[in-house]
Parts: C-alpha cells; sequence; structure tokens
C-alpha cells in the first residue's frame, strides 16, 4: 500500500482525470445531439452536418478519449508509484 | 493460482485468425456451390451450425476444473479479445436488432440511443472498471460484499441483480423465439430450446473461460455479418466499400423518395412507444431533419439513461474481472468503446441503404406480386402494408415494417444470394448467442456464489471438484429455467432490453458510482438506496406498462427514469449521512480497491484464508 499523503495526491489526479474526461465527452455527446437540428442546415460530402458530427464525428472522439484515458492513467499510476505490481 | 504472474496465451491471435479465415472460407465455399447451383436450401443451417460447432469447438477446447477459471476464466482474457467479448455483452443480439430497428424508424433521433450505448461503454470503462478489477470480484454482488465486508449487502444485491439480468436473457431469447421459424424454419419452441441448448454447450465445459473465448469467435461472426452484406451493398451503390462513409452521398437522394405524397397508413405519434411495443410500424423519420420523434428533453434523458444503464449493466462490468491486471481492465473497454464504435458507424449506413432500397420510386413494391423478402417477413409479423391511394403498388407511406425484420431484412431486401443472407442471420443468431450465455452465467453466478448459504465451503474449495459440480448443475437450471419462462411469457424483446437498462440504470449505476467515488457511502445507505431504487424501478415499469404507457404528468418512461436516477443518488447520500459513519476498515478498503497495484483484494483474502495452498504459487 502507498503511504496516505502519496495516495492522496495520487487520487486527486486520479478523480481529476476521470472529472475531466466524462464532464468533456458527455458535454461533446450531448452537444451534438442538442445541436443536431441546426447542424443539419449544412451540408459537408453528401452528410448534413449535424448527421456527420454525431454518426462519424463523436463516435472517432470517444474512441480516441478512451484510448486517450487509458495512457493518461497508467502515466498517472506510474507517477504516483500507485501502477502494478503484478 | 492467486498472487502469481498471469501469463496470456500468445497464440490467441493466431487461433482466432484461423477461425475468421475457416469462417470466411466456409462463405466462399457456399457462394461457390450455390453459385453451381449444387447446394440451394440449407445453406443458412452450414453458416449457423458450422460457426455454432466451431465455437463449440473453442468452449471444449477451455474445459476446466478449477474455479479460478469457471469463474473469472483464469484472469487472463487479454484486452482486444475481451473488447470483442464486451462488444457481444453490452448489446447482445436483441440489443442489436433493437437499435438497427429503431435507427430505422426514428432516423436522426436514433443517436440518442446510439451515442448513450457509446457512452455507456465509457463510463464503465473510465468510472468503474479498473476498481472492479482490483477488488477481485467475480460479480458485483461480490463487489458490493467486498467493499462493505457485509454478506447481507452481497445477498440483496444479488437478488436486485436478478431482475435486469433476467430481462436480458428473457430478451435475447424472445427474439429467438420471434426469428427462429424464419431463419432457421424450425417451430418457435424449437428455436428456444436450440439456443439455450447452444448456450449450455458453451458455458458448461469452462464456465466464463470457455464462454469467453467461444464470444470472441461469435463476435468475430457478428462482425462479418454485418459488415460483409454492407459492403457489398455500398459496391453496387456508390462504388465504393467503406458504407460507413459513403452513405450520406444517398441522404439527398432519400429525403426525395420520402417525400412522396399521398396519405399516410397510420397515426403516426408516440414513436418511442410504438417500438418498445413492437409489432409492425411506417417509417415516418428521415436522417435529413424534418419532423422529428423526441423532444429535447426527451432526446437527452434517453441519451443519460442508456448511458447510464449500460455502465452499470451487471454482465458488462463483469468483463473487467477476466482480465490480468487493472490496465489490461480499462484497455478492455477501450477496445470495447471502438467496436462499439465501429457498430455505430455502421447502423446508420445499414439503415440509410435499407430505406434507400425501399423507398426508391423505381424499385416497385407490387401488392400483385410481393416480392420474395416481403412474403418471407409477412409470415412471422414482420411486414404489412395497405394500398391506401389503390394504386397497385407500396409507397414510403404505406409500407409498415416490423422492428426486428430490418436487420434481418436488408441483404434479403437488396437481392443478395442466400449465402451472403445468412451470414447476416448467423450475425444475429452469434450476438443472441453471445447475448444469452453472459446472462446465464451471470445469473448462475448470483445463484451459487452470491445467494449461496454455503459461499464460505464453496470458496474453500478452489481446485472446484465439488463446487464446479454444483455451478453446472446451477448453470442447466438457469437455462432450463429461462427456456419455460420464454415459452410462457410473450414479451418483446427489445422492450426487455430496455427494461433492463432502465434497471440498472436506477439502481447499479448509482450504487456503484457511490461505492467507488465517495468515501461516505456506507452499509446502511446501499441498502436503501437498493430498496428505493428497485421500488422506483419496478414501480415505473409498472405505471408505464414497461415503457409503452404515459406515466405520472403524461410523462414517458425515459424522461421518468433520470428522477429515479436522482432519488436513488440522494438516497444513498442521505441513508448514509443519516446512519453509523463509515468504519476504519470500509475507508481502507476503498483506499485498496482505488489503489491499481498488488493482489487483487479477493484473490488475496482466499490466498490468506488458505496459507498452504497459496505458498504453492
Amino acid at each position: 500500500m502507498m503511504e496516505f499523503e502519496r495516495f492522496k495526491l495520487y487520487w486527486l489526479a486520479t478523480r481529476r482525470l476521470a472529472v475531466v474526461l466524462i464532464v468533456f465527452s458527455l458535454a461533446v455527446m450531448s452537444g451534438s445531439l442538442f445541436f443536431s437540428e441546426r447542424l443539419d442546415a449544412f451540408h459537408l460530402l453528401g452528410f448534413p452536418v449535424g448527421v456527420l458530427v454525431m454518426g462519424q464525428g463523436v463516435v472517432i472522439f470517444a474512441i480516441a478519449v478512451m484510448f486517450w484515458f487509458v495512457g493518461s492513467q497508467q502515466s498517472v499510476d506510474t507517477a504516483y508509484g500507485a501502477n502494478e505490481d503484478i | 493460482m492467486y498472487g502469481r504472474q498471469r501469463v496470456i496465451n500468445p497464440l490467441l491471435g493466431v487461433y482466432y485468425g484461423i477461425f475468421t479465415a475457416g469462417y470466411i472460407g466456409l462463405g466462399l465455399l457456399l457462394l461457390i456451390f450455390e453459385y453451381m447451383q449444387l447446394i440451394e436450401g440449407h445453406i443458412t443451417y452450414a453458416m449457423t451450425l458450422v460457426a455454432f460447432l466451431l465455437a463449440c469447438g473453442i468452449a471444449f477446447a477451455a474445459t476446466t476444473r478449477s474455479s479460478d477459471e469457471f469463474f473469472a476464466s483464469g484472469r487472463r482474457v487479454p484486452a482486444g479479445l475481451n473488447g470483442l467479448v464486451i462488444l457481444m455483452v453490452s448489446v447482445g443480439g436483441a440489443g442489436l436488432s433493437g437499435i438497427v430497428g429503431a435507427a430505422y424508424f426514428l432516423g436522426i433521433d436514433s443517436y440518442a440511443l446510439m451515442l448513450g450505448l457509446l457512452a455507456g461503454v465509457m463510463l464503465a470503462g473510465i468510472l468503474m472498471a479498473g476498481f472492479v478489477r482490483k477488488s477481485g470480484a467475480y460479480t458485483i454482488s461480490s463487489f458490493f460484499e467486498i467493499r462493505y465486508a457485509s454478506r447481507m449487502v452481497g445477498v440483496v444485491s444479488a437478488l436486485c441483480l436478478l431482475l435486469p439480468t433476467s430481462a436480458l436473457a428473457l430478451a435475447e431469447l424472445a427474439l429467438v423465439k420471434q426469428l427462429g421459424p424464419f431463419v432457421l424454419g424450425i417451430s418457435p419452441q424449437m428455436s428456444l430450446m436450440a439456443i439455450v441448448g447452444g448456450a449450455l454447450l458453451l458455458v458448461l465445459p469452462g464456465g466464463v473461460r470457455s464462454m469467453s473465448w467461444a464470444q470472441c469467435a461469435l463476435a468475430i461472426v457478428l462482425l462479418l455479418g454485418l459488415i460483409v452484406p454492407l459492403v457489398i451493398i455500398s459496391l453496387q451503390y456508390t462504388n465504393l466499400p467503406l458504407a460507413q462513409m459513403t452513405y450520406g452521398s444517398l441522404i439527398e437522394d432519400l429525403a426525395k423518395f420520402e417525400a412522396v405524397g399521398g396519405e399516410r397508413l397510420a397515426d403516426q405519434t408516440d414513436h418511442w412507444a410504438k417500438i418498445l411495443a413492437g409489432g409492425t410500424q411506417l417509417s415516418a423519420l428521415s436522417f435529413s431533419g424534418g419532423e422529428r420523434a423526441f423532444g429535447l428533453v426527451e432526446m437527452m434523458t434517453l441519451f443519460f439513461v442508456m448511458a447510464a444503464g449500460i455502465a452499470g449493466m451487471p454482465a458488462l462490468l463483469m468483463r473487467a474481472s477476466v482480465t490480468s491486471s487493472v490496465f489490461e481492465a480499462r484497455k478492455s473497454f477501450a477496445w470495447g468503446t471502438a467496436l462499439v464504435g465501429l457498430l455505430i458507424l455502421t447502423i446508420p449506413a445499414y439503415v440509410v441503404f435499407m430505406r434507400y432500397m425501399l423507398f426508391d420510386p423505381q424499385a416497385k413494391i407490387l401488392m400483385s406480386s410481393l416480392p420474395e423478402w416481403a412474403t418471407d417477413l409477412k409470415s412471422i409479423g414482420l411486414f404489412a402494408g395497405e394500398d391506401v391511394d389503390s394504386n397497385g403498388q407500396l409507397s414510403p407511406r404505406e409500407l409498415l415494417l416490423g422492428r426486428d425484420g430490418i436487420f434481418v431484412g436488408l441483404p434479403m431486401v437488396a437481392g443478395l444470394n442466400k449465402t451472403l443472407q445468412s451470414v447476416t442471420f448467423a450475425a444475429l443468431l452469434a450476438a443472441a448467442f453471445g447475448g444469452l450465455t453472459a446472462r446465464i452465467m451471470t445469473l448462475a453466478q448470483l445463484i451459487i456464489r452470491d445467494l449461496n448459504p454455503q459461499k464460505a465451503a464453496l470458496e474453500a474449495d478452489v481446485v472446484g471438484t465439488k463446487s464446479l459440480i454444483w455451478a453446472r448443475l446451477v448453470v442447466v437450471l438457469v437455462g432450463a429455467v429461462l427456456c419455460v419462462a420464454a415459452f410462457q411469457f410473450e414479451i418483446d424483446a427489445f422492450r426487455l432490453f430496455m427494461v433492463a437498462v432502465l434497471l440498472s440504470a436506477v439502481i447499479f449505476f448509482p450504487a456503484l458510482l457511490l461505492s467507488i467515488w465517495w468515501r461516505g457511502m456506507t452499509v446502511t445507505g446501499l441498502l436503501l438506496l437498493f430498496t428505493v431504487g428497485t421500488t422506483l424501478g419496478v414501480g415505473l415499469l409498472v405505471i408505464t406498462d414497461m415503457g409503452v404507457e404515459a406515466g405520472p404528468f403524461g410523462l414517458g418512461l425515459m424522461v421518468l427514469a433520470p428522477f429515479g436516477m436522482v432519488v436513488s443518488l440522494l438516497i444513498g447520500w442521505a441513508g448514509s449521512m443519516i446512519g453509523p459513519k463509515p468504519t476504519g476498515r470500509d475507508l481502507e478498503m476503498l483506499s485498496e480497491i482505488r489503489t491499481p497495484g498488488g493482489e487483487a483484494v479477493y484473490d488475496r483474502m482466499l490466498r490468506l484464508a488458505m496459507p498452504r495452498r497459496g505458498a504453492g504459487n
């Protein structure tokens, strides 16, 4: 187990990362739903932009965020000595 | 066994590569036979049976006599393959068929559902998976039991978990009961017995271990069945194979097809309730603007309920426990997100092509001579139409389709040959198999581990001679009970899927969120949350007839559900504030669960309980 003070700092960093990613991702996803009707007035590559953003952009964004989270959380774990030994 | 370095088989990729090549080879062989007219019928049997037999072979190769292997796959499933299983478990056959159907009918508004699914897997990965893996729990109930060191919490949560897990299992069976006669040409009863028997064959040899490896194979069948016919259709219509990127070019033309005038066949309001009710309905809503199914509030609430429900889904979170480490658990959910993302990139393409082919004025659907696909779908109640304007053909405004007919219908409407149609049918059956095996195993784990008064004796039997005999008997019993229940009840598959999503959102998402992320959460708060959350969830379902009727204040189920989630969160918080404070042991355990380093908590508890056996490892 880590010492308590170090653990507190580790948890702060972990919590900050999770909260930022969740809030940011949910805002982007729900924002795309919110603005889809207005965006559909425009077209790009044959797609209404609302469909393009929700159906392609947000999906690719979500996948990128998840892999970025895995890497970042691992960096946080390593930085605070909380990474795995098994 | 416990505490040792877990070695992942480096040849797994090769095995699944061979499986994929074999399955594609079979498809090509059948294509040649079909082209040479050497085979006419039984192509669907050949595709599904060979896929199933291969999966069965994988399951039997993963036979085990170890408890650790049976209940957690020896914690050796690599992230990429676990991602495939996460795809299967998060949607299953009922979810897949339902979401594709909903996308067809709801048009652009169906993104609330699809993005909710994607957000759910993300939330599970970021907020929960790593912590569940560190706890080492085999089930969500065991996680709560370890977190609070309370047997009562484990039992109560297991009882609550029975509801959504049973609903999900019955959803898969309801889908097969409906589509089995059409896809396999056998009676609904035979279809049910076949799928339950098949699922048992995948689970019995090695429990979670054999199930996991078989599910990976089934997920490959699913992805091939989803993508291959679509690539061919995309080539036919756009000259490019990437359907996910090319369907946009059809949307403008599709809007013109959809704008064909004439009187509508049926009153088309409350689209979501109609989707949940099943039956046939009109495709009234477009991908290119115009009339919408949902108001803004409904769209947002559906998105958040779907996200929370998927994140709290018991069988999904348990995929974290089969990985070799916390890092691998997180990575699994990243792969799961990528594969669910691929599904969501594909579904709109699927339905836009389907609509385009159906609504194209050149491709007339004549009432006097219905095409073969329409006759086939009509035979199982998934096609109807009435020539309102008496012009002898069905326009988009006169064409009624069943929600579950969309997924299987695309290759038929496109006029693809039987082999390619069979690839799609096999994909749906694979998804149903994958979903059902996961639900059966989750239910069996709840009964054999969490609700078992002799749990301590079971845990002492690490080698698993006796406990695994009992576990296998419980698996068979669960399968039999589900089969009988599916015979008796006539409930729509997707409606049951959404029932499970709602219950998970109202009960388990708040419970897991508070238990992991709030130090102040106590046993009192959790038990109150389970009691109130379950009462609220079931109450909402009863009042709204599982989402088909309006609830209090004329609000629909999906608008009311977030209130249920908030109430559950508040009850959990208030109960913890009012009751006794968290004990030092609870806080210490929480800190340990929050730290990825070190041995899994449950593995350590077992090792310490059996020092001699643990020392050998």
